[in-house]
């Protein structure tokens, strides 16, 4: 704030004898370069730019050779064969400019009329491998971190001028280019409107990735829930572009952010579509009772050992109660102990480069675990439990998503120490509740209710392809149909071959 | 008056509400209370209460329909301001009675079967919190948990008949029609009052999106429990012989006890936790009633009158048993007098007053 | 904000400190998994209580204890004075009852099991021919958990066996059914081994008469609904069937003669062959149609002498009179009780061999 008002006030008091402020202003820092091209007067042209930010083998190749002829601006502009050049006066303009590494070019060193030739250097890393989100199958190509790029991928598969760009600046430091993609004529202008008003309402001085923007904008930002799915992936992009929903790409971010999204979202995997549709239905199943085993099986080990023996059959009874006879903590101190310690041979195995983790898995893993047990500290049922969980944790697609889960269960332990059974549907009751009131921009975020007849389509199962045709309708899309044909296949229609 | 329709519901979803306004803690008990007289013919009371109550339903879809808001209206519409809105509170605090009734039977069944020394105000603490949690989540987020709690436990608890079902004695039901008429009338008024709150519709109603097109589920919905209420109510006298069903306080949890898995036995103590959530999904809805009315009645936020209706309730809890038994007849006969006999009356009422008006127009 | 999330902290932290419910923390309590009563002097009541000691990486082994008091939960209470841990019950499976205690009635040690809603309804009970505490004393059983092997022993013969189906719940069943009497299972400490050897039938809750383990078949199969079992018939010409139930079913029908109840009892057995060995020690053919005749013969006649037996001492296992009761709306339980000694039966029995094996 500070930089722009004393910018406005300098702005108007310059003249054209006093130095340009904004020459002023940006001669401060070392490596900002304002020089004359050549030692003759006859092409006097002054150029001005932050050598950490241009690229000299484009200023020494394109640039430099046309600044020795003598010529006007307006001539340099059709000649220089930049494809990003601007002719202004405006301070502002010319400033944010050569921040973004821009040359400016001055007939004089005191001139006013300035050209801007973008030939920043943009180096980013290649379009590569999906490496969050990986699948055996289908389409592997990932986001990097620059917004062009990341926009050109999804053109790329949706070549219709009705995939819609609107591009912002958020940040009051960082002036992040973030864009808002959406199909036009699919996503509910309601929501675009909704996303474009929530983003240019953000007032923060940095943004650093798209998570900044996504719990931004959150409609509920108290919640565990991730309410809009954080992706890398190319395709899960453009799927979710056609069905009505909008895309948020921030430059310097991988990651696109979607929205919106419901709770079984999460369940899905791209992978899901490259297989026949009876197995991605196993496997959303397997995701989905994952889930549940995740959050649900320590805290009942905690109630059933706790407070609920008889609930226990006789076959199991010694395999339970002989393997903790001699574990001298509460259930509920044992159980803590083991999550704990294994969320922390994860989040160590996320924190350490990539060759260290891996080891330290197995050494944790293993080594920790079984020594526990030997030393009697812990049941070695409980660490059947704990790793099952623990596993099943990760299998979410979404890796937010299964980050929420990791951390759900530590409150199911708590309550299922003070209520036993109790607590545990106490926990389901009020995670329920939690997911009925939630909303991601306005429309229901748990799936389940109400029922809407394309969350049969493709939602909970996956129905063949010639059975999903509608857009799903929560999202309120303006296209009803995903497909228009009948879906037949060739092949006697109503009878047997012969 | 009809709500605002972002807050109105599909008409479909009726039947979830019907269903989850019916089924509480009566069901687990009521076995016992309609087989005092009529023995094992009550099963047929049961359906005949399921009749009764279906009458029930399309006369307040008349009533509502007619003034086409709920029962303060209509109060309003007929006995003006003041009678009308001390009228509409007596229904409010039935509501609210209800709604505590089931409270205290729930930790009644947890200190029994669970945890003997439980102390009543923590769970009513914790039922009461997540009630208002989900209350304060407004209408749709109510109708999400009937929704919910007939997916998950409920489906599941049918489900659970099977177990039972494999060691019946379906010649207990024998002979059929052994009882006099009177003993029947008897089984019917019980079964009425274990199946009754379908009443909460009065409130409800103008929260329907399309209530024409809603009636047709409301009346699928109580076709639904009394289904369930008549089958619960045959496993039961099929298990139990039937002197030693008069000797048993919860019949179906007692018939959950054969229930087992090669890794988990006495599904009872599952059941009473999975109760949980229908128990405080009916609790929500009640309560919701309850202090809607009272927000309208006296023009308070409804954030307050919740809150006081929760503490109260909390209080309550905390009464012996002979308040418990006083409750329970209290909220019986006002359920006979107000729903079956007042309604009705206020039908015909209102009937004629609109025709009076007609004619003087 | 802040102030909820302080108080929700508060709450918290307030919370995790303290249990308000007590704990049955698994590994610090003697779960009882079998009980015994036995008559002991001077109406006093000798309890048995049987559980595991679990220990790490090694077998459990079997606490027996045992005290004298006047009901059951006394007897649980003087015994806690002994264990290390406090005694519960919600793992019982097994109740045992000693025959002299069961002479006198059971009903007082039923109505514990009962209304402790911590123990299920598919305890197994039996009644000991001898004593129930000796039994449960087995040096045999001290390194194996006794009260499991008796559950289960019980337990396989009601499914494959021709024990008829018992538990807590039939028991109650029967013994709350009007017009009908319960029956357990009769079970003896035999040398090293424990054998099941009868089925006591009750009056009430009182012990009267036992049928021994000849006659299992035909009780099974009359009472319960499918059975399946196996047994021997040596028929008038020494020829050796053994048949093997594969589907039965027993049909009561009542009518009324004279004013008093006459019951048909048809019995429909689908069996196949076992065994079979005529007299003359040759091979030869098995004819079916003889031999099913023969053998319908053999049940008729031992399945009327069990009535008979009953009748005598007045149970009524079968369940006649509720079977009465449901046929006939008029029915008066006194009437009942009266006539049924000299109540006649018929038996009907209707065997199929449906198959003799892969030989015929």
């Amino acid at each position: 704030m500070n930089l722009k008002n004393s910018d406005k006030d300098k702005g108007e008091g310059s003249n054209k004898i006093n130095n340009p402020n904004w020459l002023e202003r940006l001669s401060k820092s070392n490596d900002f370069i304002h020089e004359h091209t050549s030692l003759k007067d006859e092409a006097p042209f002054w150029i001005s730019y932050y050598r950490t930010l241009i690229s000299s083998d484009i200023l020494h190749k394109d640039v430099l050779p046309y600044l020795h002829e003598h010529l006007s601006l307006e001539e340099l502009k059709s000649s220089i064969p930049v494809q990003e050049i601007i002719f202004t006066k405006d301070e502002d303009k010319i400033i944010q400019n050569i921040l973004n590494g821009s040359l400016a070019i001055q007939k004089y060193q005191y001139d006013e009329d300035c050209l801007l030739i973008n030939i920043a250097n943009s180096k980013f890393r290649d379009v590569g491998m999906a490496t969050m989100e990986s699948s055996a199958l289908g389409p592997q190509l990932g986001f990097i971190e620059e917004l062009d790029t990341n926009i050109n991928l999804v053109r790329k598969r949706l070549p219709v001028p009705e995939l819609y760009v609107k591009e912002m600046k958020v940040g009051e430091l960082s002036k992040t280019k973030v864009a808002v993609l959406y199909m036009n004529g699919i996503a509910d202008p309601e929501n675009v409107n909704t996303v474009i008003q929530r983003i240019t309402d953000i007032q923060y001085d940095q943004i650093q990735d798209s998570s900044y923007i996504a719990s931004m904008i959150e409609d509920n930002s108290n919640s565990l829930f991730p309410q809009s799915i954080s992706t890398e992936r190319v395709d899960r992009v453009a799927a979710g572009l056609t069905e009505g929903k909008i895309i948020i790409v921030v430059d310097g971010s991988p990651n696109l952010v979607i929205l919106p999204v419901t709770l079984m979202e999460s369940f899905i995997a791209m992978e899901d579509y490259s297989y026949s549709w009876i197995l991605s239905n196993f496997f959303r199943l397997l995701r989905l009772a994952a889930m549940f085993i995740s959050t649900m099986l320590s805290p009942m080990y905690v109630a059933i050992m706790t407070y609920h023996y008889e609930l226990i059959p006789a076959r199991l009874l010694e395999t339970l109660v002989g393997s903790r006879a001699a574990v001298p903590f509460a259930p509920f101190l044992e159980t803590l102990f083991l999550e704990l310690m294994i969320e922390m041979v994860k989040e160590a195995g996320i924190r350490l480069p990539l060759k260290i983790g891996q080891s330290l898995g197995v050494v944790g893993g293993i080594v920790i675990g079984q020594a526990v047990v030997e030393a009697g500290l812990t049941s070695n049922v409980l660490l059947i439990l704990v790793g099952l969980g623990s596993l099943a944790s990760y299998t979410s697609p979404v890796y937010k998503f299964s980050n929420t889960i990791r951390f759900i269960k530590f409150p199911v332990i708590f309550l299922a120490q003070w209520f036993g059974l109790l607590g545990v549907f106490l926990a389901f009751l009020l995670t329920e509740i939690h997911l009925l009131r939630l909303t991601s921009l306005g429309r229901p975020y748990l799936s389940q209710y109400p029922i809407r007849n394309t969350s049969f389509q493709d939602l909970w199962v996956r129905l063949p392809f010639s059975m999903q045709k509608e857009n799903p309708t929560t999202l309120r899309p303006q296209k009803k149909w995903k497909s228009t044909g009948k879906g037949k296949k060739m092949g006697p229609a109503n009878d047997f071959y012969e | 008056m009809q709500a605002n329709i972002r807050h109105q519901v599909s008409p479909y979803l009726v039947f979830f509400i019907i269903y989850n306004s019916q089924v509480g803690v009566g069901i687990l008990s009521f076995q016992r209370t309609i087989a005092e007289k009529a023995g094992y013919d009550a099963w047929i009371g049961v359906l005949a209460a399921g009749c009764l109550v279906q009458a029930f339903i399309w006369v307040m879809y008349k009533l509502l329909g007619k003034i086409n808001g709920d029962i303060i209206d209509v109060h309003t519409a007929i006995f003006g301001n003041v009678l009308g809105k001390s009228l509409s509170l007596i229904i409010m605090i039935y509501y609210w009675l209800a709604s505590v009734s089931v409270l205290i039977g729930f930790i009644e069944i947890v200190q029994v079967w669970m945890f003997p020394t439980m102390p009543s105000w923590i769970l009513s603490t914790i039922i009461l919190l997540s009630v208002y949690y989900c209350v304060s989540g407004g209408f749709r987020a109510i109708v999400g948990m009937s929704f919910l709690s007939f997916i998950f436990p409920q489906i599941l608890l049918i489900g659970l008949f099977i177990f039972p079902l494999k060691i019946a004695h379906f010649s207990n039901l024998l002979p059929i029609m052994n009882h006099s008429f009177m003993d029947m009338v008897d089984s019917i008024k019980s079964s009425v009052y274990s199946i009754a709150g379908t009443e909460a519709l009065l409130m409800y109603y103008p929260f329907i999106r399309d209530p024409k097109a809603s009636k047709k589920f409301a009346h699928l919905g109580v076709l639904f429990t009394t289904i369930l209420y008549t089958i619960s109510a045959i496993v039961s006298f099929t298990f139990f012989s039937e002197k030693q069903l008069k000797t048993t306080i919860w019949p179906e949890l007692s018939l959950t006890k054969t229930v087992t898995l090669s890794f988990l036995e006495r599904f009872e103590y599952l059941y009473i936790s999975m109760y949980l959530i229908i128990i405080s999904s009916l609790i929500t809805l009640f309560l919701w009633c309850s202090s809607r009315g009272l927000k309208i009645i006296f023009n308070k936020k409804q954030k307050y009158t919740l809150l006081l209706l929760c503490l109260l309730s909390v209080i309550l809890c905390h009464l012996n048993g002979s308040f418990k038994d006083m409750l329970n007849n209290i909220i019986i006969q006002m359920n006979l007098w107000v729903f079956y006999c007042y309604i009705p009356v206020l039908l015909l009422v209102l009937t004629f007053v609109k025709r009076g008006k007609q004619n003087d127009e | 904000m802040m102030n909820r999330s302080a108080f929700c902290l508060f709450l918290i932290l307030l919370l995790s400190g303290c249990n308000f419910l007590p704990t049955n923390i698994v590994n610090e309590i003697d779960m009882s998994q079998g009980v015994g009563y036995d008559l002991s002097k001077k109406s006093n009541i000798k309890g048995t209580i049987v559980f595991p000691i679990f220990k790490k990486d090694k077998t459990s082994t079997t606490e027996v204890r045992a005290a004298i008091g006047k009901s059951s939960k006394e007897i649980r209470t003087i015994l806690n004075n002994e264990t290390r841990y406090p005694l519960v019950s919600g793992q019982l499976r097994v109740a045992l009852y000693g025959k002299n205690l069961a002479k006198k009635g059971i009903n007082d040690f039923v109505d514990t099991i009962n209304r402790d809603p911590s123990i299920g309804s598919l305890v197994q009970m039996a009644i000991v021919d001898g004593d129930a505490n000796q039994l449960y004393k087995m040096k045999k059983f001290k390194n194996d958990n006794v009260s499991v092997h008796i559950q289960e022993l019980l337990e396989q013969n009601m499914k494959m066996g021709i024990l008829p189906q018992t538990n807590l719940q039939s028991f109650l069943f029967q013994f709350f059914q009007i017009g009908q009497d319960p029956y357990l299972p009769l079970i003896k400490k035999e040398a090293d081994n424990i054998r099941i050897t009868g089925v006591a039938i009750f009056k009430d809750d009182r012990y009267v008469t036992s049928i021994p383990m000849k006659d299992f078949f035909i009780f099974k199969a009359l009472v319960d609904k499918n059975s399946i079992g196996l047994r021997q018939f040596i028929l008038a010409n020494h020829d050796k069937v053994v048949l093997e139930t594969l589907k039965s079913n027993a049909k009561y029908k009542v009518k009324i003669a004279n004013g008093r109840p006459e019951f048909t009892i048809t019995l429909k057995l689908k069996t196949r062959l076992q065994e079979f060995a005529p007299s003359e020690k040759k091979r030869q053919a098995f004819d079916k149609k003889k031999y099913q005749k023969q053998v319908e013969q053999e049940i008729e006649k031992s399945a009327l002498s069990m009535v008979s037996q009953f009748q005598k001492h007045s149970v009524d296992p079968f369940g006649l009179g509720a079977k009465f009761k449901e046929q006939f709306r008029g029915f008066n339980e006194k009437q009942w009780n009266e006539g049924y000694p000299s109540v006649k039966v018929y038996v009907h029995a209707d065997v199929e061999i449906l198959q003799t094996g892969s030989i015929d």
